[in-house]
């Protein structure tokens, strides 16, 4: 909206075309976001503490866990709200890219949110059933993956493109494209919200990953740059580097409220829609392994729970002492804050060799 | 090292953790701060675009 008045205030005030600028909407995005949430953050966690909208916590957990029993959750509505408060106002409201990730990341929000008031505020410790959540999830994911396949009409748009390497990439058809896009939002949504377990441990690495996808996002949109870097371009994505800019202002905002202690969890309705965001921006800007490399952290969480659970079925015995990893890490004596400190600084490592594909090519 | 010195240096960490916690300097904290330099940071790299 804001682009909008700022292109008709330009006629006059030429200053005014500063705006058109992604690269600063990018920054006032964060900025906006930022300030947003700190605003509503407060009041809200006060509001979710009143309606005793509080986590339960599994009782064969850590031992150490059990004191958070009864922290406020579903904050993530916090964030879901800063982020399409500021995509609104800072967004290209005509690309339909943008309304597309809206779409995904408030429809992930909305089953999480389902998920999670069945679990805190209707006392139902089930929640969504699995398949239920799974049915949905599915829904959504391949809705989006129709939807860009759809519309690409550059064979760039569906191509998997490998990094380090410029002349390597598939092209997958239509077909192939839409399965691996419900993968890749599916998948991701899920991963970020098994990481989810501990103060600060998903949070700070999707605001990382964020940021870093806008950087992406920013170069895929560019022809100049695209081309120069060797990048497949596809028209109108460099928008959605406005979108990783509110992202990762809201996750930081978030984190302010969620470092240990925590003051307030995001819940269900912030993973999943915040993982459905990334995964979503990842497939339109052709970088679903760059996103397997920088989101590491959620993916090694997302195996280990996978081999458990194998490995528990097949043998009768666990590879881990508990799954996810960051519990396993617990239980070998690690506190809280350096389980969740170290999987930040790994992911940082990760993100800047991802970032490094932008080059090494 | 060896599993022993390992518990040592845990456990002292721990009462360093537990110290400043009593100074008044916890995790929380430490964490703000962090935040509030990135925002300064993003307010700095702004500057790049806004002249």
């Amino acid at each position: 909206m804001l682009l909008e008045l700022a292109q008709w205030l330009a006629k006059d005030i030429r200053a005014f075309n500063v705006f058109s600028y992604i690269t600063l909407r990018a920054v006032l995005a964060c900025l906006t976001a930022l300030v947003i949430t700190f605003l509503i953050g407060p009041a809200l966690i006060r509001r979710l503490t009143a309606y005793k909208v509080g986590q339960s916590v599994r009782d064969d957990g850590p031992q150490s866990h059990l004191a958070k029993a009864g922290t406020p959750t579903m904050g993530g509505a916090l964030i879901l709200t800063a982020i399409t408060i500021t995509v609104l106002l800072w967004a290209d409201l005509g690309n339909r890219l943008v309304w597309l990730v809206l779409w995904v990341m408030l429809g992930f929000g909305a089953i999480g949110w389902v998920d999670d008031y069945r679990k805190v505020v209707a006392r139902n410790p089930k929640g969504l059933s699995v398949r239920a959540k799974l049915f949905w999830q599915s829904v959504i994911g391949v809705t989006a993956a129709c939807f860009l396949a759809y519309y690409s009409n550059l064979p760039q748009q569906t191509a998997f493109i490998v990094p380090f390497f410029k002349q390597v990439t598939y092209p997958l058809g239509a077909l192939g494209f839409i399965v691996m896009t419900y993968f890749v939002i599916v998948g991701t949504s899920n991963a970020v919200n098994l990481t989810d377990g501990l103060d600060g441990l998903a949070i700070l690495p999707t605001v990382m990953i964020g940021g870093a996808l806008g950087v992406f996002a920013y170069v895929a949109g560019h022809a100049v740059f695209a081309k120069y870097l060797g990048f497949p371009y596809i028209p109108g994505a460099g928008e959605l580097a406005v979108i990783c800019g509110a992202i990762a202002g809201a996750g930081l905002a978030f984190l302010w409220f969620n470092a240990y202690p925590a003051e307030v969890f995001m819940g269900d309705v912030g993973a999943l829609a915040l993982g459905a965001a990334l995964g979503t921006i990842a497939v339109i800007v052709r970088q679903e392994i760059v996103l397997f490399i920088m989101g590491g952290v959620f993916v090694v969480e997302t195996l280990s729970v996978m081999l458990q659970v194998a490995s528990f079925k097949l043998t009768g015995r666990r590879i881990f002492r508990m799954a996810p990893l960051h519990h396993h890490y617990e239980l070998k004596g690690w506190k809280e804050n350096q389980v969740v400190v170290r999987f930040w600084i790994i992911t940082m490592m990760l993100i800047l060799v991802g970032l490094s594909t932008l080059k090494l090519r | 090292m060896r599993e022993a010195d390992y518990e040592l240096v845990s456990a002292k960490a721990n009462l360093r953790s537990k110290l400043s916690a009593q100074r008044g300097r916890s995790h929380n904290q430490r964490v703000r701060f962090w935040i509030i330099t990135m925002m300064l940071i993003l307010i700095g790299l702004s500057t790049l675009k806004l002249r």
